[in-house]
């Protein structure tokens, strides 16, 4: 037997996932554990979760593999930095502390923590684990490869091939010519936080117009080779990565907004937020277009995987679906840096010899959750709990009345998005339901849209096109055939982020949208995912109790045990 | 009438004065907000690591108090914010100390007993001395001090109901002085590495010439990195 274990983390968003023989066993955000948003520890929770899924101790592994070069990185931040001297010399030592105090070391304290044998923990390059999720991942037996973060050691943005169980770069554009900087950059100017607010500034884009964009491509020039670059000095050279932007920025598009003001899109100083919003947005999806034609160029594959933080951008990607060179786009759940663990762990098995992973055809790698433990708590919470015979049909004939219900199944999803195993569903016919959401439940900007599920094999009634690799993932959105039947769904801009939903990947879900169906509904709900404000998506019954308790939701469905709350009606 | 005692009217008047600028209490209040954000996210992962049904759920209700205890704290710092003419402070974020896992359950419940006990203290104090001079701040601290009181009591009644009391009360009071001790090493430590940093100065403008000239920045399509 052959245990391999990947891991990301150190920055942000750390996971773990765990091969055995070659075929993923198991994968965990380290935040679902330690209940920290975007958790910039190192996973050792997340791993000992994947260790005990597949009953085996550290001793038992392998190989470890780390998601990036940490001796590599120390060089990018000492020379970047001195590059900058006299300025942002804080900047540097800071830097410098904290690559010579903890991260150099990395590889010891992950051999310490998980008490592995030092040589059996390496590490790949940051854009290869990129690289390595999205194809490995991919159903693809030939693609191009796209990778477009913040930074990894000193690549922003890679090109490369890959061929069965071989990778090869291509090509690649480095530090400071950074997508992702750049819109983590407008993020922060924006006032929402980096790492982790980035889909605002999407979900904002939709109200704006790109009538800044003269502006932007001040702070950005794309070339014709699919390359560009980035005026760093407006940025301040990205030697801050936690404020992101410098008196360039705001010299261009005037003073940022400062974080936590409540939004109101009526007022003008908005609305030119927005604005800016859809210009750095407009701005994304042409480079990321640029890039793709590049890609295609280089390789002449048919297909292309996406992977990096730029690659949750599902408009940009489905903008990419639909006018790029390549017929085919597959983007892994968790495009982002947790998906490095992934990516990860799959090089080290291809690397052992135990062949290519399967395609990743559905997220349940997570934890599972137990009714059992969520009966005992809400009886200890004097909560009225019942087991049900058919927990689908409860959930439909609850959607059919207006309620909302929180619905927590099985294994918990691995990726930003909760696809059914950890979610929040309502109805998308409730005019209404979008602002009650945003503002009592996930207390959140009144902007945010939110997606529906649809089954497989009725989404092409309610949405253009048909499913393809991007659907099952939440990566994309498409244009909804008739908003008015289905405005709690539907984006200012006549979009949905949707998921298409089969048995095999999301049991529970299906059986409830066919239930809806079979009532007369349509096989659709609102889908979004279950947790509060700030707060890392539920992962166990405690936590899916601790909703309950916190947010007004009539009820919670953990396995077959409905949990409702005293005097929860319908919203 | 009564008159106080001296001690108490000198640490009322101390505490006036610690809190006469609005623009820091509003960030003293958000740095709270974010406290009691990272006691919701260690009480939630004792609620999970916890196998007894009803004290995790205990757990679970004082986490959520202090959700709401923080939604208190972050809103008073936003207003206090804008009264004093300042930018909204930045949301509130927390980290976990895991002192469940850390401290095993008797520690666990020996730290927040005592937390809230010094809660429960710090508070009364805080609000009868800014009655006058800011009573909104001081209605929210009094707000929350029925429920600082049940937290400490029903932590210290679990703690004695584990046998442990006192002993896991003065292992825990001497890991809290540890801990304090290292955080205080790494405050030091900072300065003392700017100092030496800034000490450097020479060699690292040297060194800022060389990485300017054998490592320029480079734009535009860069060949395969080296394995």
């Amino acid at each position: 037997m052959s245990a391999v274990l990947g891991l990301s983390g150190g920055y942000h968003d750390a996971a773990a996932a765990l091969f055995v023989d070659g075929a993923l066993v198991a994968a965990i955000h380290e935040e679902r554990l330690s209940r920290v948003k975007h958790d910039p520890g190192l996973p050792f929770r997340a791993a000992r979760a994947c260790l005990d899924l597949a009953g085996l101790r550290a001793a038992d592994l392998e190989r470890v593999t780390f998601y990036e070069d940490p001796y590599a990185k120390l060089e990018r931040v000492l020379v970047h930095g001195l590059r900058g001297l006299p300025g942002g010399w804080r900047s540097l030592a800071r830097g410098l502390e904290v690559q010579l105090g903890q991260k150099l070391f990395v590889l010891d304290r992950i051999a310490g923590q998980l008490g592995v044998d030092r040589r059996r923990v390496g590490f790949v390059r940051h854009h290869e684990s990129h690289a390595a999720s999205a194809f490995f991942a991919s159903p693809f037996e030939r693609a191009a490869v796209l990778t477009i973060d913040g930074v990894g050691e000193w690549t922003t943005t890679a090109l490369w091939m890959g061929d069965g169980e071989r990778l090869t770069q291509r090509s690649h554009l480095e530090l400071p010519h950074s997508l992702g900087l750049l819109y983590a950059g407008i993020t922060a100017w924006l006032g929402f936080p980096i790492n982790g607010g980035e889909h605002r500034v999407m979900g904002l884009a939709a109200h704006g117009r790109p009538t800044r964009r003269a502006a932007l491509d001040r702070l950005a020039t794309l070339h014709p080779d699919g390359a560009f670059t980035v005026d760093a000095a407006a940025f301040d050279h990205f030697r801050d990565l936690t404020r992101g932007f410098g008196p360039g920025v705001e010299a261009l598009l005037g003073p940022a907004r400062p974080p936590g003001r409540p939004w109101d899109l009526s007022d003008p100083a908005d609305r030119d937020r927005a604005d800016v919003a859809a210009s750095v947005q407009q701005l994304t999806e042409d480079a990321v277009l640029g890039l793709a034609h590049a890609a295609h160029a280089a390789t002449g594959c048919e297909a292309l995987c996406l992977a990096g933080g730029v690659a949750l951008n599902c408009v940009a990607v489905s903008r990419l679906a639909a006018e790029g060179p390549f017929r085919e786009v597959f983007v892994q759940p968790a495009a982002g840096d947790a998906g490095g663990a992934w990516g990860a762990g799959a090089l080290a098995a291809v690397e052992a010899g135990d062949g290519r992973p399967a395609p990743l055809t559905h997220a349940r790698w997570g934890r599972p959750v137990d009714p059992a433990r969520a009966a005992a708590l809400a009886s200890a919470l004097g909560l009225p709990a019942r087991r049900v015979d058919d927990p689908a049909r409860e959930a439909a004939r609850r959607l059919s009345q207006g309620q909302v219900v929180a619905l927590c199944a099985g294994r918990a999803e691995w990726g930003p998005r909760a696809l059914g195993q950890r979610s929040l569903l309502a109805p998308a016919t409730d005019p209404a339901m979008p602002d009650h959401l945003n503002r009592v439940v996930k207390l959140r900007e009144p902007f945010r849209p939110f997606a529906p599920a649809v089954l497989a094999s009725h989404a092409s009634a309610h949405f253009d096109g048909a499913p393809d690799h991007l659907t099952p993932f939440m990566t994309t959105t498409r244009r909804v055939r008739d908003p008015t039947a289905l405005p709690a769904i539907t984006h200012v801009d006549g979009t949905a982020r949707l998921q298409t939903v089969t048995a095999p990947a999301a049991p529970t879900l299906h059986a409830t949208l066919s239930a809806l169906h079979a009532a007369g509904g349509p096989p659709l709900a609102l889908l979004t995912s279950l947790n509060g404000p700030g707060e890392p998506i539920v992962d166990s019954a405690a936590d899916a109790l601790a909703f309950l308790v916190e947010r007004p939701v009539p009820a919670l469905l953990v396995g077959d045990l409905l949990i409702t709350r005293p005097g929860g009606g319908p919203p | 009438m009564t008159r106080r005692p001296l001690s108490r009217r000198a640490s009322e008047g101390f505490t006036r004065i610690l809190w006469r600028s609005k623009a820091r209490n509003a960030a003293r209040l958000r740095a709270w907000a974010c406290a009691e954000e990272g006691s919701r996210i260690d009480l939630m992962l004792a609620a999970n690591a916890c196998p007894d049904p009803d004290r995790a759920a205990a757990y679970l209700r004082h986490a959520h108090d202090e959700a709401r205890h923080t939604r208190m704290f972050a809103a008073r710092a936003r207003a206090l914010a804008a009264e004093a003419g300042r930018p909204p402070p930045p949301p509130v974020h927390a980290d976990t100390d895991d002192l469940y896992r850390r401290l095993g359950e008797a520690g666990f419940l020996a730290f927040v007993a005592d937390g809230e006990a010094r809660a429960l203290v710090g508070f009364r104090r805080t609000a009868a001395a800014l009655a006058d001079a800011d009573p909104r701040t001081a209605a929210t601290l009094r707000a929350l001090i029925p429920d600082e009181a049940h937290h400490a009591a029903y932590t210290r009644a679990l703690l004695h109901q584990t046998g442990a009391g006192p002993g896991a009360l003065r292992r825990v009071r001497a890991w809290s002085l540890w801990r304090g001790w290292l955080r205080l090493g790494r405050r030091l430590t900072r300065p003392l590495f700017l100092a030496l940093f800034a000490a450097l100065a020479p060699l690292l403008a040297l060194s800022a010439l060389w990485a300017r000239a054998a490592r320029p920045a480079r734009s535009g399509w860069q060949p395969p990195e080296a394995p």
